[in-house]
């Protein structure tokens, strides 16, 4: 019997818990609204499927690590393609060196199974260096939710480093392009100054950088006008 | 057959082979201990792949990991290859 009575207990506090955690998704449903109702910048952008562009507004498909349910992507940035051509380059540049070394004959003096051993080696290494490269770039994102600014450094393959700040304690946003490369093809890098654990967040060599910036203010003024109506958690 | 040929100015043929096998058992080891940096750097990548996969999640990351677990089995070949074949 009292294990019976224990068990109608636990189910009505289960059924509490549960009907407060549906209260609260609703109160959050209306806290926030879609980011189409207050950012221009975001109404021309269609959400995009695919993962492997610079720019991505609203991403159906990504999510992060500590995500909020409440929380939204709004867009996710990495570091424009043209960034990559000085890895290209040494690419092509190791991809015809052993041509270059075979005419010469300089290894010549090895017999021929050691000969084909150090190309395949060599081509392994030229693709653990594109494959390196290219994780560096994929991995390495900023994430603007419509909660906070998320900075995801893959700097190197035994390097990371993520820092975020809210929107609300974004102090200034400073747009730079240098460069005729950077003007021609509307790419620069944003500086973020917040008065978080982490002073400055940057956001390298991103495409579009007074799109990004324009929707970094309407974020900030939609923050503060959710204050104002007290919609704020 | 270059160095063959220098090697073999003034000296014997046994102590020419003999040096000969030593050079390349010296450049099989090379060999080797370069796959053997290489596998760690492919299970560097693996492992770095599989941490970031919680970090940013996509519907890319399974075609990524599939390449870096690739990689990996083709350097664990390579370096049995370099064994048998050298």
């Amino acid at each position: 019997m009292p294990d019976v009575f224990d068990s109608k207990i636990k189910s009505n506090k289960d059924d509490k818990e549960s009907k407060k955690m549906h209260s609260e998704d609703e109160k959050t449903e209306v806290c926030h609204r879609h980011v189409d109702e207050y950012s221009e910048v975001m109404r021309k952008e269609t959400p995009s499927t695919g993962v492997l562009s610079a720019f991505l507004p609203k991403p159906v498909a990504v999510s992060f690590d500590n995500q909020d349910i409440s929380e939204n992507i709004i867009l996710v940035l990495r570091s424009h393609p043209l960034t990559l051509f000085k890895p290209f380059l040494i690419t092509i540049v190791m991809i015809l060196l052993p041509f270059l070394f075979g005419s010469v004959g300089i290894f010549d003096f090895l017999p021929g199974n050691y000969q084909s051993a150090a190309l395949i080696l060599w081509f392994m290494i030229i693709f653990g260096f594109v494959f390196e490269v290219f994780l560096t770039w994929f991995f390495s994102v900023y994430i603007i939710t419509d909660e906070r600014i998320i900075d995801v450094d893959f700097l190197s393959l035994i390097h990371k480093n993520i820092s975020s700040a809210k929107t609300d304690k974004i102090e200034d946003v400073t747009t730079i392009t240098g460069g005729a490369l950077q003007s021609m093809f509307d790419f620069g890098s944003i500086k973020i100054q917040t008065a978080g654990a982490k002073a400055e967040i940057i956001f390298e060599n991103v495409p579009y950088p007074s799109r990004v910036t324009k929707l970094l203010n309407e974020l900030i003024l939609e923050e503060e006008r959710e204050k104002i109506e007290g919609r704020v958690n | 057959m270059l160095l063959q040929t220098a090697l073999s100015f003034g000296v014997n043929s046994a102590g020419t082979e003999s040096f000969n096998s030593l050079l390349l058992g010296g450049v099989k080891g090379l060999f080797i201990l370069g796959v053997l940096v290489y596998l760690v750097f492919a299970i560097i990548i693996v492992r770095q792949i599989h941490v970031m996969k919680k970090t940013l999640i996509t519907s890319f990351e399974p075609v990524v990991l599939t390449i870096g677990l690739t990689h990996l089995t083709f350097v664990l070949i390579v370096g049995i290859l370099f064994l048998l074949i050298l």
